[in-house]
């Protein structure tokens, strides 16, 4: 990127002159064929020349009699050259969002928001006039995240949709949306939403500061604003949580957390964050307590099989058969019989096998997918067995493995998981119990050191003395609802309070 | 905003002394005991409290003294060159300390987990997560005890209480049998697995509260002795004292006969031995810890990898040394029965005396 080109062309003014504006910035927007720019004349007489330039597709062009900008267009066309000036600088135009800039730069970057610019001759400024915006997919369901009970809307592309899907659902004047503009050639709208009186200063002047510790060419995902701002970029494990969900979005902006919405990306960063948070889904508050907390209890404990079965199925079967009972034992070594290969081959041919089909999953359009799922698993997985290549016990192993991890309800924290296991292979391999026992302490010292802007990544589990144990209640188990009376350490602490009695 | 200022609550130091205490006493001292003074050890399980609920109070004595942190007091107290002095003493107590735990872990790896498997390699893997440990100050280390705590009590609980199914209580008696310089031998060697908690004193930077250390210790004293009294008596009703006396981890061989009802997994050992290896890392790690921790006062030049550099390869050193040599390990042993403890005990009296003396005040 070259910032000694980006800063030459900064602030040149817009000047009365329509003739000297509209050289200007048909020179900036020079060969750009999908920028329509008209000279057209106003008033009463005619006599009042202005120019009006958008991009193709996000100006109503083909029905510009219904746009803003053609019903402004259409009633100055009934004024006289000192009425329509008055009316310019009083901004009396009738229109409630109407920008005026000042400069010819920021004129530029006005259009490329989607909406139009408006010069007028005589009038120092640059109009701009909302209009139809980038095309764009409308409110859908969530791809991920899916639940049995609540909404079913899901974030969109667009920015300005997202924050007002959160709106929607906290409907407080405390919810404040400050607007960043992130990559440098990119320009695109980051929004960082919370509630003033619940999040701590501190976290929000942070992640500011970390967003301007950068300069980037462009921002095309919230994942390249993730990755930026991350404190350790080594670790596997994310350390802000995404969601799809405005209902999740909204439910961590009243605990006390910000959420992050970027253009063009359907996916909310939300910080700070915990294990904790990773595991729990939005329906686990609407379903009845008791039924949330086992599934989160089977969460928590699919979280670590997800990345030790393999590992654990390797110790006991390489180095530890004593701990099996001899009939099990007979069976582990019936079914091995005639594969060529060793265990851990075995396991990590199944397990590559397991992730190219996710891989070839994702990528195939929705319904060949599928068909890869029934063809890799059902079809390929019983050639292998029948071929002697795998033995079935590893089949279970493997597939049981998948079973867990995708029971993590968060797509990015489950590819944490994915990646570890097979350091869990890789130890187990080699040095047996000792080796599985081995990364399990790496982990949890590695998880230890970890933060989300300054909280522990393993809160509540540990330091919840901090908010008096109340933490406890709404992580392994969710308690009642009625007994979650405080917000989690996110919140301010003198604002914790979320859920009373009436007298 | 959750503070990271390297302070830990009480449940933490508690949680913290119970691993550096329980783990290596209840894997060494039933045969140990059995050795020296038979049946009565459970005597001296419980009879060894008293010196330490004594040492206990002298700390809390001196911390309330104290308007510093233990290094920085005793720099201050002693001066220059006697303070290099006495943290060289308390460097060698952690690191012959932190050696020998780590002798012991790797052996018991060796033993239980990877017959055949190099000792050196084992020992270089627990050190190196060690180092690691370290790196993430006290409260990185609070926290893994913190969680691991009840995944690591609630099986050795379990498993204690079936074992206790086939105890035969006649093995428990005739109780009094030794003589007194056995008894006390017993107790002193007690008292030096309770003086981990030593380590309180160095803990005084990081509470929470002033005095949550020395309410850790208590707790954590009764625990241990608890939970060794119960270990003692299972592994002494199940083995009988001769059994017991021949023993290398009687414990280890106990899980290794418990059955679970209607269990599916025929031995439990392999992955019971888990819990010794979280407990006796952790206190691998403390030792190495507060070792380094000393280090950084007695040089007293900032940065932390250099130091813990040097701590990991001492340490690797004293293991590789009691490993290598049989005298060694002998007078290592005999260090921390005879020498390790009098300095242990010694330098807090001392202090508590000396700044009596000085300000004037009357101790508690």
């Amino acid at each position: 990127m070259s910032d000694k080109e980006e800063k030459k062309q900064e602030n040149t003014p817009v000047v009365k002159d329509l003739q000297e504006n509209i050289r200007v910035y048909k020179e900036v927007f020079s060969d750009c064929a999908d920028i329509k720019m008209r000279e057209m004349t106003l008033g009463k007489e005619q006599n009042v020349g202005c120019f009006v330039a958008y991009i193709e597709v996000t100006g109503g062009s083909a029905i510009f009699e219904k746009s803003m900008i053609g019903n402004l267009l259409n009633s100055l066309g009934n004024c006289s050259k000192e009425e329509i000036w008055k009316r310019l600088n009083e901004n009396a135009l009738g229109l409630s969002d109407v920008s005026p800039f000042e400069t010819m730069e920021e004129a530029a970057d006005g259009m490329l928001t989607g909406d139009t610019i408006l010069f007028v001759d005589g009038y120092d400024k640059a109009l701009k006039i909302p209009d139809k915006g980038y095309p764009g997919m409308g409110v859908s369901e969530a791809d991920s995240e899916k639940v049995i009970r609540g909404s079913n809307e899901g974030f969109t592309d667009s920015v300005k949709t997202n924050t007002a899907l959160i709106r929607k659902r906290v409907r407080s004047p405390k919810v404040k949306v400050r607007e960043i503009k992130a990559g440098v050639r990119s320009k695109t709208n980051v929004d960082l939403v919370y509630i003033d009186d619940l999040i701590y200063p501190d976290v929000l002047a942070e992640i500011e500061r970390r967003l301007d510790g950068y300069e980037i060419d462009g921002v095309l995902d919230s994942g390249i604003i993730e990755q930026l701002a991350e404190e350790k970029w080594y670790s596997p494990f994310p350390q802000f949580q995404t969601t799809q969900r405005p209902d999740r979005a909204a439910m961590a902006i009243l605990e006390g957390r910000i959420v992050l919405l970027s253009d063009n990306s359907p996916v909310a960063l939300i910080l700070p964050t915990d294990y904790n948070s990773f595991i729990q889904t939005s329906d686990d508050y609407y379903s009845r307590w008791e039924i949330a907390s086992f599934g989160r209890m089977l969460r928590f404990i699919a979280s670590f099989f997800a990345m030790t079965l393999p590992g654990l199925y390797l110790a006991v079967c390489n180095f530890h058969t004593q701990i099996l009972p001899t009939t099990l034992l007979l069976s582990f070594a019936a079914a091995r019989q005639g594969v060529p290969f060793p265990g851990v081959v075995e396991v990590l041919l199944m397990e590559l096998s397991f992730e190219l089909l996710r891989e070839a999953g994702v990528r195939l359009p929705g319904a060949m997918g599928n068909t890869i799922g029934i063809v890799g698993g059902l079809i390929i997985g019983q050639a292998a067995v029948e071929a002697n290549l795998v033995s079935p016990i590893v089949v279970i192993v493997v597939a049981f493995t998948a079973l867990c991890s995708f029971a993590i309800p968060n797509e990015e924290f489950a590819t944490a998981f994915r990646l570890l296991k097979f350091a869990f292979i890789g130890m187990s391999a080699w040095l047996g119990f000792f080796g599985f026992l081995l990364t399990l302490l790496a982990l949890l010292i590695h998880l230890s050191h970890l933060h989300s802007f300054g909280i522990p990544y393993l809160m509540p589990f540990v330091g919840a003395d901090v908010t008096g144990y109340e933490d406890e209640r709404d992580s392994f188990v969710r308690i009642p609802i009625f007994l979650l009376k405080r917000r989690p350490i996110f919140a301010k602490r003198n604002n914790r309070v979320k859920l009373r009695r009436k007298e | 905003m959750f503070s990271n200022n390297q302070k830990i609550s009480k449940r933490q130091i508690t949680r913290l002394l119970i691993y550096d205490i329980t783990g290596i006493s209840t894997l060494l001292l039933p045969a140990m005991l059995a050795r020296i003074v038979g049946k009565d050890g459970i005597f001296c399980i419980f009879f060894a409290l008293i010196p330490a609920y004594l040492f206990t109070a002298l700390m809390g004595a001196l911390q309330k003294k104290m308007d510093a942190p233990y290094p920085v007091y005793i720099r201050k107290k002693s001066g220059r060159a006697v303070s290099s002095v006495i943290f060289a003493v308390y460097y060698l107590y952690s690191i012959l300390l932190a050696g020998y735990v780590l002798y012991v872990l790797s052996c018991l790896i060796q033993t239980s987990l990877l017959k055949g498997e190099s000792y050196w390699l084992i020992c270089i893997c627990i050190l190196a997560l060690g180092g690691y440990g370290i790196m993430g100050g006290m409260e990185g280390r609070a926290r893994i005890y913190e969680i691991l705590f009840w995944f690591l009590m609630i099986p050795l609980l379990l498993m204690l209480l079936l074992a206790a199914r086939d105890v035969n209580p006649d093995y428990w008696t005739p109780v009094f049998s030794s003589n007194l310089s056995d008894f006390a031998k017993g107790t002193v060697l007690v008292f030096l697995f309770y003086l981990l908690i030593c380590f309180v004193l160095f803990l005084g930077a990081f509470e929470t509260k002033r005095g949550d250390g020395i309410k850790a210790a208590k707790t954590s004293l009764k625990v241990a002795a608890l939970l060794n009294g119960a270990v003692f008596l299972i592994t002494l009703g199940m083995f009988g004292e001769k059994a017991l006396q021949g023993m290398q981890y009687p414990v280890i061989t106990l899980m290794s006969m418990v059955k679970l009802p209607g269990g599916f997994f025929e031995r439990q050992d392999a992955f019971m031995v888990a819990i010794w290896f979280f407990t006796i890392y952790a206190l691998v790690n403390s030792s190495m810890f507060y070792g380094t921790e000393v280090l950084k006062h007695m040089i007293g030049k900032k940065g932390k990898k250099r130091y813990v550099l040097v701590t990991l390869v001492l340490t690797f050193l004293a293991a590789a040394m009691f490993y290598r040599s049989a005298f060694v390990l002998r007078m290592g042993e005999k260090y921390f029965l005879y020498i390790g403890i009098g300095f242990v005990v010694l330098i807090p009296l001392l202090f508590a005396i000396f700044s009596r003396k000085k300000s004037g005040e009357v101790s508690e």
